[in-house]
């Protein structure tokens, strides 16, 4: 029993993190939490641990745990580029746009060459309606993003869905043509790329990639979206019957979402 | 061809002021000389000074204009001495009510040729009475000189309950206008009996809003000769299945919210049909209206496809809004989801608010927008006839403009006078407490999108004048030329503050024109009434209706921004009966009352 506890005693807080990592990574969801609870027992200002709870807490709807232990990580070190980003994460998650940008900001300089908390930054000046801002930040995202990767693809994604509700419609369906190419099972991708197409007035092509979103593993666009636009689609095709089965299928959607 | 026309128009001449050319007349302009010594900015004055040949150096464009000049308002409520506080009494229960009110209507109550101001009320809670002045309604006569009087005593239009809003329109065709005040739990009938005075005719009438299960909310009502038997029919909008007794609670959190909508049910709106004897029958039920269940907001009234027959459109709270087609047969049917504008273009149903139906791109066919609530966007359905609407809100740019706020009262008006229909929206979020529970701000400034003629608009609010900067809690808006300049100003009412008197101060040298109608066979106002003009830039398409915007009336005379055009070269007048009436030659910048003539041709078509 000794040998059991000094063994224990002898795992210190970073294998403890170590194996919450790996739990999180497997989706072991209470493992991981009482490993990184024993890595903060032992260790209260491990800023890793503290982000990866935060995280957890988050999965957990637990928001008043996760912005707590945020808040505790970046006291302890604000030069965590990972504590401030999850920080900014987790108020864009709760709407809560304004103070988002602050520590997304404070990632972004720490950690000059990734793009997510740029990528984040982006959604949280569109979300405050700061569009040109957005804009701007979205090509800083893309420009430093790999090549092909999955990142790029949401970047794209997100960058085309902002150009095609500013109604410019060619460059919104340029970036989701991107996004395709890298991911195309991408179902945002492909319901914004009928989107533009229907901006164009391209009605024929727009309903075909709607048709195809609605194949894929469902995203954003939910299939009361897709069948709505297919609706409309169809009915400037001239062809009713089609736009009848879509319309059935949205509504019976939305009587199902009302319940 | 009799046409019985008058003019108040403005004599052209020179007034030896050097090279200056002035387009008033004397009275006018001493009027203004008062005005700006007395301190009230009378716009007119202000272009006597500015006004400029092309002798002095500055050149205007070829179109008799800077192009580019700026649209610009002034809020003048203090210099008007209107005393009005709008009271919503706010409780610690937070009832939904209370972020309802603020309905205002731009009238000519005495036939002076001025536009006078009727605001509605709240009342306490939770006993809903009006308890002391406080509460009142009021009413407002236009002096004539920038200044109001109230005349709300002698009027008679206190009110009782808490009122929610207004709608002007003279249902007796006596020639004076009427109101239809809604409200929570009272709507009433003013008629208007021409002396000054108002008498509650709501029980003589049969309109006092009470339906089997008892008395809806009700939170804006509308004028329209639905059967086009030349009698101003009433249409009521509902709002939620709600009492005070029974409303429950609502947080966020641990912050005492109000609730969403979608906490209660809708209710139907109601249809009273005209006897023309005083009295209306309530024809909600034949009409087919009652089986559609709404939580209604705003009304407004338009022809949208052109068959003779005035349409409805009901901007609903997060539910899909209708698009009440007229068989023309005293039925009605929801055509909005096949329509395309029940939802937005996401097949999202939006949290409409106030709502205009017009002609906003010039191609004869109404257009209808509405706002609606931060992160929906304010949508813009664009008619290109055949009973499809296209949803234009990306496109035009107005959703780039219009995701992150909330408005309510709005409405589709040439502002600048420059042949194309601009969009006003009163800016506010409904949560008084919005800034604890969704981390944003309460007040928010008025909004102006300017057409740029080329279905895109641009938002000019930056630009429209220190009062488009001020955050308040705004609600309703009427819209209306308080001072006969051919500039569109604005009332606009917010919660628990006084009025904002926005009079447009706009510098240009478009011309205009505004038609007030006086049916003969039809409703006496006019209303329904749809209007071509043709000048040398081209065609403009509108309508008679005070019918606009949220919870709030404006004013009923036709309004059409020509531009640098001097003369209308034909003006087209199609009445709801279907009398169609035609003037020619028409000189620009003046109010035209057009009388309608009983020798007019029916329309075998109605455009």
């Amino acid at each position: 029993m000794i040998w059991l506890l000094a063994f224990q005693l002898a795992i210190g807080p970073t294998e403890h993190y170590e194996h919450a990592k790996q739990d999180l990574a497997q989706r072991k969801f209470s493992e991981a939490a009482s490993e990184v609870n024993a890595a903060l027992h032992e260790n209260p200002s491990m800023v890793p641990a503290l982000v990866l709870k935060a995280r957890l807490a988050s999965f957990a709807h637990r928001p008043d745990v996760a912005k707590s232990c945020l808040i505790t990580a970046i006291t302890v070190d604000p030069t965590s580029e990972e504590a401030q980003f999850y920080l900014g994460v987790f108020f864009y998650e709760q709407n809560d746009f304004k103070p988002a940008i602050s520590p997304l900001q404070a990632a972004q300089k720490l950690s000059p060459n990734s793009p997510l908390p740029v990528f984040y930054l982006a959604m949280t000046h569109e979300a405050l309606g700061n569009q040109s801002k957005a804009l701007e930040l979205y090509q800083q995202a893309e420009n430093l993003s790999p090549q092909i990767s999955p990142q790029t693809a949401e970047i794209a994604v997100a960058y085309g869905r902002l150009l095609v509700s500013q109604g410019r419609a060619q460059d919104g369906i340029e970036k989701e043509r991107r996004a395709i190419e890298i991911d195309p099972k991408s179902r945002d991708a492909h319901y914004v790329l009928a989107k533009g197409l229907e901006q164009q007035g391209d009605f024929r092509n727009a309903a075909l990639e709607g048709e195809l979103a609605l194949t894929l593993p469902e995203a954003n666009a939910s299939d009361a979206e897709i069948h709505y636009l297919l609706t409309r689609l169809y009915r400037k095709l001239n062809k009713p019957d089609l736009a009848e089965a879509h319309l059935e299928k949205f509504l019976a959607l939305k009587k199902t979402t009302q319940k | 061809m009799l046409i019985g026309v008058e003019t108040t128009s403005r004599q052209q001449g020179s007034i030896g002021l050097g090279k200056i050319k002035l387009a008033i007349t004397r009275r006018e302009f001493v009027r203004g000389l008062a005005a700006l010594s007395s301190g009230t900015m009378h716009s007119r004055a202000l272009s006597i000074l500015h006004t400029t040949s092309a002798g002095d150096g500055q050149s205007l464009s070829a179109a008799g204009q800077s192009a580019d000049s700026a649209i610009v308002f002034e809020n003048t409520i203090k210099a008007s001495k209107i005393d009005f506080l709008l009271k919503n009494s706010v409780s610690p229960q937070r009832y939904s009510i209370e972020t309802m009110t603020g309905g205002v209507a731009v009238f000519d109550y005495n036939n002076d040729g001025l536009l006078d101001i009727f605001f509605t009320n709240g009342a306490e809670i939770p006993s809903l009475k009006k308890s002391n002045s406080s509460f009142h309604n009021k009413l407002f006569r236009n002096n004539g000189d920038g200044t109001f009087t109230d005349v709300t005593e002698k009027a008679g239009l206190a009110g009782v309950g808490y009122s929610m809003g207004v709608a002007a329109g003279d249902y007796d065709n006596d020639g004076f206008v009427d109101l239809y005040v809604t409200g929570f739990n009272c709507n009433q009938l003013f008629h208007n009996n021409g002396d000054g005075t108002f008498t509650d005719s709501t029980e003589k009438a049969g309109v006092s809003g009470v339906l089997k299960r008892g008395k809806p909310w009700s939170v804006a009502a509308g004028w329209i000769d639905y059967d086009n038997d030349g009698l101003l029919d009433l249409f009521v909008v509902n709002y939620l299945d709600y009492s005070l007794s029974t409303a429950h609670s609502c947080k966020t959190g641990n912050v005492v919210d109000y609730c969403s909508p979608d906490e209660y049910r809708g209710t139907p709106n109601i249809l009273y049909r005209n006897n023309g004897d005083g009295t209306f029958t309530d024809v909600s039920q034949q009409s087919r209206i009652s089986q559609y269940l709404g939580k209604g907001m705003g009304v407004a009234f338009a022809d949208y496809d052109g068959d003779g027959f005035t349409d409805i459109f009901v901007s609903n709270d997060s539910i899909p809004n209708f698009l009440l087609h007229n068989n023309g047969d005293g039925t009605f049917t929801d055509v909005a989801l096949r329509a395309g504008v029940a939802y937005n273009e996401n097949g999202k149903a939006v949290a409409g608010m106030g709502t205009d139906f017009r002609d906003i791109d010039n191609d004869g066919m109404p257009d209808i927008f509405l706002t609606a609530m931060y992160g929906d966007s304010f949508p813009l359905y664009r008619n290109p006839g055949k009973g499809q609407f296209e949803d234009v809100t990306e496109t035009t740019g107005i959703a780039a403009m219009t995701s992150r706020f909330t408005a309510w009262g709005t409405g589709i008006f040439d502002f600048d006078n420059d042949g194309n229909k601009d969009i006003f929206a009163a800016g506010s979020a409904i949560l008084d407490n919005s800034m604890e529970v969704n981390h944003k701000p309460y007040p928010l400034p008025n909004f102006l999108y300017r057409n740029l003629g080329n279905m895109r608009f641009k938002d000019v609010s930056g630009e429209a004048g220190a009062s488009f900067s001020v955050p308040a809690a705004h609600r309703g808006a009427g819209f209306g030329d308080l001072n006969n300049d051919g500039k569109i100003d604005i009332v606009v009412t917010v919660l628990n503050g006084e009025p904002q008197l926005l009079m447009n101060r706009s510098q240009n040298h478009n011309h205009w024109i505004i038609l007030k109608l006086v049916g003969v066979a039809d409703n006496r106002d006019g209303l329904g009434t749809r209007v071509k003009i043709t000048t040398a830039n081209g065609v403009q398409y509108n309508q008679a209706t005070t019918a606009v915007g949220y919870n709030s009336s404006s004013d009923k005379r036709v309004y059409f921004g020509l531009q640098n055009a001097t003369l209308v070269d034909q003006i087209e007048l199609v009445w709801p009966t279907g009398v169609k009436q035609v003037l020619n030659h028409v000189m620009a910048d003046q109010i035209l009352t057009i009388v309608q003539s009983s020798s007019s041709k029916k329309s075998d078509r109605p455009h």
